[in-house]
């Protein structure tokens, strides 16, 4: 039987903690690295049958420092939000957010610089469910060692219908070649 | 096209003894599309940071920003130049350290390290075009504990 479930429950320091005590659990579902520019990128025909997802890229555009912004099943109506804090190599620290937005618009970030693309990490929390809004959570970083930039960023759509599409692009210009869009399911 | 199970452990290991101050990960395979290198355990003394090091990379040619909270205010920590990026770090209590290096195997990227440990995240930067075929990880001033363990797997995007 497969391991499903962890838990440190009764355990004193636990080295059990993790989610990568599972081995293969996640699937390949779709991945697109650029061979040249695109004003956004689209997965679509999502298949229902995992948990979650993750979507991993690591991006450039043609303006640098761009927010990457997603929206679900072509819904571009007021049905996001999203809230963010992150820091900067000045060491300011900043906190923010949004309501009733047409997209959520920290889904990633663009690098700055030459060779120095955004590495992003986003969960997309029980995508299938129809009883939920759904909501993401990601990692957001670059740093080119002179500027640098990482973020924690929530968002949610309020939206109960399964994930089915997504469109990713850029705040502004275009992705450049060799940015990677990569989506993944977990399962559960 | 079917789809592939991914997220496979390309290697692991576990210290014994409280004397080894280095780990490495030596001819990763560059099938791959990105890496996840978890790390769990404790360290002998204080809380000293890990420091990474790739392809045997000892220039400056590294940056890190970290950002976490203590509980009670956030902080943020900036190096540059740097001989390896200190992109983790162990406590005296058990401490899980969580490293994403997306696309390491492309040779037209610098090379990010994506952290997650505790309640802090890093960014660490490699300034290579190089695809990554070693890693190393030095614990600073201190040494790792017995029954650490450090586990690098795979993720194969969809082909």
């Amino acid at each position: 039987m497969a391991i499903t479930k962890i838990s440190n429950s009764g355990l004193v320091n636990s080295k059990y903690s993790n989610l990568s005590a599972d081995n293969n659990y996640m699937e390949t579902i779709a991945s697109t690295l650029l061979t040249g520019s695109a004003s956004s990128v689209t997965f679509s025909n999502i298949p229902q049958g995992y948990k979650h997802l993750q979507v991993r890229h690591t991006v450039k555009a043609s303006l640098d420092d761009q927010d990457v912004w997603v929206n679900f099943n072509g819904d571009t109506g007021s049905n996001y939000s999203e809230h963010r804090i992150y820091a900067n190599q000045a060491a300011s620290i900043v906190s923010g957010g949004a309501t009733s937005t047409s997209k959520i618009e920290y889904f990633g970030r663009t690098g700055a610089g030459t060779n120095v693309f955004g590495a992003n990490v986003v969960d997309i929390l029980d995508y299938s469910n129809p009883n939920k809004n759904k909501t993401i959570r990601g990692i957001l970083a670059w740093d080119n060692n002179s500027s640098a930039f990482v973020m924690y960023t929530s968002g949610c759509w309020y939206n109960t219908a399964p994930i089915t599409s997504m469109v990713i692009q850029p705040q502004g210009g275009t992705f450049s070649q060799y940015s990677r869009f990569s989506l993944y399911g977990i399962k559960g | 096209m079917a789809k592939t199970a991914t997220y496979s452990l390309i290697s692991s290991q576990t210290t014994s003894g409280s004397s080894t101050t280095v780990i490495t990960f030596s001819s990763i395979p560059q099938t791959f599309t990105d890496l996840v290198l978890v790390v769990n355990g404790t360290a002998v003394s204080g809380g000293p940071d890990l420091k990474y090091t790739f392809n045997s990379d000892t220039g400056s040619n590294y940056a890190r920003i970290a950002f976490y909270g203590t509980g009670s205010a956030a902080f943020v920590a900036r190096d540059i130049n740097q001989t390896g990026t200190n992109t983790g770090y162990l406590g005296t209590s058990n401490t899980t350290n969580i490293l994403n290096v997306p696309d390491y195997s492309n040779t037209t990227t610098y090379k990010n390290i994506v952290a997650r440990i505790n309640a802090a995240i890093y960014l660490g930067t490699w300034r290579s075009t190089a695809a990554i075929s070693s890693i190393t990880l030095t614990i600073v001033s201190s040494s790792y504990a017995s029954g650490c363990t450090f586990k690098l797997y795979g993720i194969e995007a969809y082909k």
